[in-house]
């Protein structure tokens, strides 16, 4: 079922409350806890009388509130990301390890000698030779049009 | 149906909030969400305070739904609502589904707030609620019960 077919009985009471301003926020901790799910419905809280749906609906419709949420939530994000790279790295690096550690010894020997030898025999030179043709292309490029006429047209003149 | 320290908290968190009856109401959703059990008809005169008495019974009839059976599915439902108020907040999204997906965050942890934005799909639903289930029979149940509430009357 989509969110169209759900709208007709309860698009009434299913609304988005308008923002507002407020005299009293939630501390920085009890937005720290609630971002955490460490606020539970009947939590004691510092401060006014908050409790989880005060604290959710006042951060729902404070923009100040909202905005420090969204900077936490971005920052857990990043340290989550970050986390999981990290973790995918090691996998991959793991998997190389066992299949490197799969193969006989004479093959372990032989690859490691294959790459000595392909980065002093293959690669140096191969990026020797790029350099030189990059350079060669440059010199190919013609230089920059002379200007035709004073202030005519841009483009250049037909050559009779 | 006895008054539990539960059902006297919940009132006494709405009598908090700042006596709006739309923000009554979407606090009653986030209750539906995380917990009450509590009899609906008790947070009636709360619910439609702005005499807004339709909206009332639509969450009356959802609470009542949600008491009669399978009250993870009208949970669910209810998350599923929340998450599609107001334009995607792709940061927010991220963030919840990481944390459903990683088994971190539970229905009874989730708020509007949270909610709200986020445009979850089903996948993400069924994940919470730990089974799946159709979307559509439980807003046929709803509406059932919410004529049932009009005819009462």
């Amino acid at each position: 079922m989509h969110q169209a077919e759900l709208d007709d009985f309860f698009a009434d009471i299913i609304v988005e409350l308008e923002e507002r301003e407020y005299k009293e926020h939630p501390s920085e901790r009890v937005i720290e806890d609630y971002l955490a799910r460490r606020i539970k419905d009947g939590s004691e809280l510092p401060g006014r009388d908050w409790d989880l749906s005060t604290v959710s609906l006042h951060i729902a419709t404070c923009p100040e509130c909202s905005a420090k949420i969204a900077k936490l939530r971005e920052e857990e994000l990043s340290r989550a990301r970050a986390r999981e790279a990290q973790t995918q790295q090691a996998k991959i690096s793991e998997r190389l390890k066992r299949f490197f550690g799969s193969l006989s010894d004479r093959t372990q020997e032989r690859i490691i000698a294959w790459d000595l030898d392909r980065k002093s025999t293959v690669y140096i030179p191969l990026a020797y030779a790029a350099a030189c043709l990059l350079l060669f292309l440059i010199s190919l490029l013609p230089g920059p049009t002379p200007p035709v006429g004073g202030g005519g047209s841009a483009f250049p003149k037909r050559m009779m | 149906m006895g008054i539990s320290k539960q059902s006297l908290s919940v009132e006494r968190e709405f009598e908090l909030l700042w006596g709006e009856a739309e923000v009554v109401r979407l606090a009653y959703g986030e209750h539906i969400i995380r917990c009450s059990e509590q009899d609906p008809r008790r947070v009636e005169g709360l619910l439609s305070l702005d005499g807004e008495v339709e909206k009332a019974r639509k969450w009356m009839a959802i609470a009542l739904a949600k008491r009669e059976k399978d009250p993870s599915h009208i949970q669910g439902l209810v998350a599923y609502l929340f998450s599609h108020i107001g334009t995607l907040d792709k940061a927010k999204r991220e963030w919840l589904i990481r944390g459903i997906d990683e088994g971190k965050v539970k229905l009874e942890d989730l708020t509007y707030e949270m909610l709200k934005g986020t445009h979850l799909e089903w996948r993400h639903i069924f994940a919470l609620v730990g089974k799946e289930f159709n979307p559509t029979r439980e807003r046929e149940r709803i509406k059932r019960i919410y004529e049932r509430l009009l005819g009462e009357r």
